[in-house]
Order: C-alpha cells, then sequence, then structure tokens
C-alpha cells in the first residue's frame, strides 16, 4: 500500500567547534505496509519513530528518500497534487492536550474539517459530526464543548474522530495511548482494533511500549537511532528475537515473577548522543556481543530469512 | 456566564478601565464640557504684569502664559493624548503583527530578513529618529502617529513571532496540515486566536510608553504644532514660569500621569486575569 525508501531526516546542529553537525533523526529508513495490516514501531524515546510518522506525511519536510503512495511519490509531489492525497493519510498525536485547538468547540473542530473538504450544508455537517462522535464513543451533547472539559482517554477519541473525519485509508498513530492511564489505554485500544476492522484501515503504530505493540500489530520494526534494527512478524520477533537490542528490550518489559529487576535491565547505560553516534555499529557501545567489526563498520539491514530482518555483524 | 465576567473583577483591570472610560468620555464630550474656549486668550487670564493667574473661581485650575483656561486646555488636550496613542499603537499593532505573523510562520530566510530589519529599527534611538523625521515631514498630529507607529511596531514584531514560533510547533497546527487546511486558515483561525490575549496586554502596557513618549516629543517641540492643547506641549510651555506659576506644568503632568496609570493598570490586570496560574489560586 505505501512503499518507503531510504526515508532521512536530518537536522543542522551547531557543533561546539563552531560550524554544523548533522543530527540523523532518521537514516535510511525502507519498509511496506501492506493494506490492512498494522506495522508497530517501537524505540526508546529520541530514536525517530515520531519524525518517521510525521516525515512520511510531510509534517517534517524529510531530507531525502521516496514515499510511494498510489503511484505517486509524496516527497517529490507539489504541494496541491499533495493535498488531495493527504486526506488518505491521516495522524492521531500524542499528546491529547496540544493537539486539540484550545479555543474551539469539538464540534467546530470536526465540523471546520467537514467545511473545508466541501460538506456546507449545517444539517448534513451537524449530522455528520454526531456520526463521527459516535464512531469513537462519544456522544452528541459532546460538540458543544471545550477540549479542556474532556478527560485524556476523551480527547483522545476527538483526535481520533477528527482524522477520520476526512475518511482516511492510513492512520500514522503517534503513541496515541502513552499519556493515558492503562484502564483507559485497553478502550482507545479496542476502539482503534474496532476502527480498523470497520472501516478497512492500515495502521502504522508507533510506540515505546512492547506489550501494545505485541497486542496489536501484524508486523514490528525496532528501531535504533534512526536506522531500524529489526523487523519481522510480529509473533517471531518477540518469540525469537534476533539483534541484541530487541533482547534487551524483550527482557526489561517488567513482568510479576520473581526475578530480579536488575537482570532484566541488560542494556547497559543510555542510548548514544545522536549528534555524534559511534562508528560502526551504533548499538555497540551497549551491546554485549560487540567485536572489532562492530566498531568500524555499519551493519545493514538483511534478510534473516523469510520476512524476518535484522542488522548485526553477529548473528 | 455571570453577571460580572471574571476579568471585570479583577481590581486593576476595574480601576484601569474605570479611568480610561472617564477619559474616552471627556474626548467625545470635551467640545460641550470645556467651561471655556481652549483657544482663546483671555485678558483677564493675566495679572496686571502680565504673569499667569493661579487657580480661583473664574479658571478653576488657573491660566497659562498667554491667559487661557488651562483646565478647558486640559480637557481638550485629552483628545489629542488619546488618539495620538491610541492610533499609534494599532497602526503598530497592524504592522508589526503581520511582520511577525509572516516571520514566525514561515520561518527561513524570510523569518531572518524581517528579524534583522526588526533590530535594526530597534537599534535607533528613539528620541534621534522622531526628531529627525520631524524635521523632514510637514509637523501635524498624522507625523506623530505615524512616527510613533514606526518605533512601536518592532516589539509588537518580536513578540507575536516568538507566539508563533511556539504555538505553530503545537501538535494541531500539524493535524490542520495534515488535513489539509491552507496557511492562512492555519494562520488566522487557529495559531492567532490563540496568541492574541498576551499581544493585547503588550499593546495596553505600549500605549502607556507612548502617552508618555508623545508628551516628550511635544515638550520638545518636534510634537503636534501648536496652538493644540496637547498636554506635553503646556509642560513645554509652561517650563519657563515653573517657579512663579507651577500650577501650568504640574495639572497637565498629573493627567500625563493618570492616563498612563490607566493604561498600565489595565495591561497588567489583564495579565493577571488572564493567566490561568493566577486564575487558579
Amino acid at each position: 500500500m505505501i512503499a518507503v525508501t531510504d526515508l532521512s531526516k536530518h537536522y543542522a546542529v551547531p557543533s561546539r567547534k563552531g560550524g554544523r553537525k548533522h543530527l540523523r533523526a532518521l537514516d535510511r529508513v525502507s519498509f511496506e505496509i501492506r493494506e490492512r495490516e498494522i506495522l508497530g514501531i517501537v524505540g526508546e524515546s529520541g530514536c525517530g519513530k515520531s519524525t518517521l510518522g510525521k516525515a512520511m506525511l510531510r509534517l517534517v519536510e524529510p531530507t531525502s528518500g521516496h514515499v510511494v503512495y498510489q503511484g505517486k511519490d509524496l516527497i517529490k509531489l507539489p504541494s496541491g497534487e499533495l493535498q488531495a492525497l493527504r486526506t488518505d493519510l491521516q495522524m492521531v498525536f500524542q499528546d491529547p492536550y496540544s493537539s486539540l485547538n484550545p479555543r474551539m468547540r469539538v464540534g467546530e473542530v470536526l465540523g471546520e474539517v467537514l467545511w473545508v473538504h466541501g460538506t456546507r450544508g449545517k444539517e448534513e455537517k451537524d449530522k455528520r459530526v454526531s456520526g463521527l462522535l459516535d464512531m469513537v464513543g462519544l456522544s452528541q451533547d459532546h460538540a458543544r464543548r471545550f477540549p479542556h472539559e474532556f478527560s485524556g482517554g476523551q480527547r483522545q477519541r476527538i483526535g481520533i474522530a477528527r482524522a477520520l473525519a476526512v475518511s482516511p485509508k492510513f492512520l500514522v498513530l503517534d503513541e496515541p495511548v502513552s499519556s493515558l492511564d492503562v484502564s483507559i489505554q485497553a478502550q482507545i485500544l479496542s476502539l482503534l482494533t474496532d476502527l480498523k476492522s470497520r472501516l478497512s484501515l492500515t495502521y502504522l503504530f508507533i510506540s515505546h511500549d512492547l506489550a501494545v505493540i505485541s497486542m496489536l500489530a501484524d508486523r514490528v520494526a525496532v528501531m535504533y537511532l534512526g536506522r531500524f534494527v529489526e523487523s519481522g512478524p510480529v509473533r517471531e520477533v518477540f518469540s525469537s528475537p534476533l539483534h541484541p537490542y530487541t533482547q534487551a528490550l524483550i527482557s526489561a518489559i517488567p513482568t510479576l515473577s520473581d526475578e530480579p529487576i536488575a537482570q532484566k535491565a541488560k542494556a547497559l547505560g543510555e542510548p548514544a548522543n545522536p549528534v555524534d553516534p559511534p562508528p560502526g555499529c551504533p548499538y555497540h557501545p551497549r551491546c554485549p556481543l560487540a567485536q572489532g567489526e562492530c566498531r568500524i563498520e555499519v551493519p545493514e539491514l538483511r534478510t534473516h530469512h523469510e520476512n524476518h530482518t535484522v542488522s548485526c555483524h553477529r548473528v | 456566564m455571570s453577571a460580572r465576567h471574571p476579568v471585570l473583577r479583577n481590581i486593576e483591570v476595574a480601576v484601569g478601565g474605570l479611568i480610561l472610560l472617564i477619559l474616552v468620555l471627556v474626548t467625545l464630550l470635551s467640545p460641550f464640557i470645556t467651561p471655556k474656549d481652549p483657544m482663546k486668550a483671555f485678558s483677564s487670564g493675566l495679572t496686571d504684569e502680565g504673569m499667569p493667574i493661579g487657580p480661583c473661581k473664574e479658571f478653576p485650575l488657573g491660566t497659562d502664559t498667554l491667559g487661557r483656561d488651562l483646565l478647558s486646555r486640559l480637557l481638550a488636550g485629552t483628545r489629542y493624548t488619546l488618539l495620538i496613542s491610541v492610533s499609534a499603537n494599532l497602526l503598530a499593532l497592524l504592522i508589526g503583527g503581520l511582520v511577525g505573523l509572516l516571520a514566525g510562520f514561515r520561518k527561513g530566510w524570510l523569518d531572518g530578513v524581517l528579524m534583522r530589519l526588526t533590530d535594526v529599527m530597534m537599534a535607533f534611538p528613539i528620541l534621534l529618529l522622531a526628531m529627525a523625521l520631524v524635521a523632514v515631514l510637514p509637523p501635524s498630529a498624522a507625523t506623530v502617529i505615524f512616527v510613533l507607529s514606526l518605533v512601536m511596531w518592532t516589539g509588537v514584531a518580536r513578540l507575536v513571532r516568538g507566539l508563533t514560533l511556539a504555538e505553530s510547533e503545537k501538535d494541531y497546527v500539524l493535524a490542520g496540515r495534515a488535513l489539509g487546511f491552507s496557511d492562512p486558515r492555519i494562520l488566522l483561525r487557529h495559531i492567532l486566536p490563540n496568541i492574541l490575549s498576551p499581544v493585547v496586554i503588550y499593546v495596553c502596557l505600549n500605549v502607556a510608553m507612548t502617552v508618555l513618549l508623545e508628551a516628550g516629543m511635544s515638550y520638545l517641540g518636534v510634537g503636534v504644532p501648536p496652538p493644540a492643547p496637547d498636554w506635553g506641549r503646556m509642560i513645554h510651555e509652561g517650563k519657563e514660569y515653573f517657579r512663579a506659576a507651577p500650577w501650568i506644568v504640574a495639572f497637565p503632568g498629573m493627567a500625563i500621569f493618570i492616563t498612563v496609570l490607566g493604561f498600565n493598570l489595565l495591561g497588567d490586570g489583564l495579565r493577571n486575569a488572564l493567566d490561568p496560574h493566577k486564575r487558579a489560586q
């Protein structure tokens, strides 16, 4: 459905010596999303997963790469043509507070989207607004309220309704439940799975929560310092992870067993500074398996078997 | 909504607003409420030695050096102060607002060019610039308004740019982009309403400063040309007689003080009343 090739986003940052360095928030990422699947993206904060979602929709302008949708490269498209395709590709944001205009009532938020896309009659607009509210589990009289009158979970429902107002086919879900209570998370996740099957949607689901990804996604990609280090079917990646980073992430999931937590935290130290990434494999300073070549050569992402890819010299 | 809006319950807003309301009323009614003709030099307004006379029954605030009624001139002068300061700031708001919105929203080279231009404008010494311009342009109230707005727009531009930059990073703006909203729609319907209240407060405080600046210009003789009863000019005309007739300087000074106080109270009060952190207490 969507093919992403070599998508990169570099930010120029002034270095201490003067001059500029490049922060590679996203470094030559390639993948495909198939119709009606959920691709999960996991990684620590700062690994570039949000940038990936925003760069795909050109909400941040990527430095290079291609995003091909319906035979057209979104990155090269002039803005007029891009606007026409944009309605197919929408985004749900992480922060349910800053993602809604605080000065507009919910009905106005949804009504504006409908108006911009051609629904002009008041009656028809009102009907569709209440249809959207109903779809995300809110009631009609919520349309008259302001965002600050809602809880985080309800706000997230409004954000979802806004994205659905243009009848998209593909949604980037950027940590849609990370800022919510666990009990509310479950409600929103079940709403999202429900909507996916009802409206035949395709999701790119970004999260740092492996449990959420394992429940929802069909395939998963693990990101580290702006690159994919491993990707494959979610069951396989979680049951037999290949990359030492994936292994460390999975073993660090807190469980209710007796195992001391210290032993689980195998990923040593903090992630490297993305402005000054270590030479060779970016993960080598934290990797228990690191050897000579890991410090010199960057491993390419290669197919290990079938759909399971990994970028590691030692696997 | 209650009978009294929460902003009006703020004591500073109430007092400042009341002062300004009175000043506006004086401006509107000044042709009817001035007891005497503010331009007329009364022969009874000077002593036999030709000196101005102090407050008395006939001239409640005394007379000036030409024997004109000070109270009437003071009331008539309200119009100049208020109209000049407010319209200069509205003009500054328009220019600075446009520059700031464009710079903050477009970013990149346009931001660079507009902000360097703003920096250059800010580097000019205000009064020197005003005097230089007045020397070139015909002396009139319009010139004074133009000069003052030229000085005041830079601050507005900087403030609006900063607010716009911060606001356009927010996710609801990104969502608007993803939903295919046009740039003018995002800028005017989404960003502008959300940055408006700090701008209104800033402009309010700026008007107070402009009142002083305008008086300063008139005092230096580069303001509204005579015989207009401008407060700054009245002080200028009375300064030679300060020892013998201090009222000529004191009453316009007091009028300026009250006007500045009114705008400052309103601005500060609005800031406090609209600040959600302070309102919560």
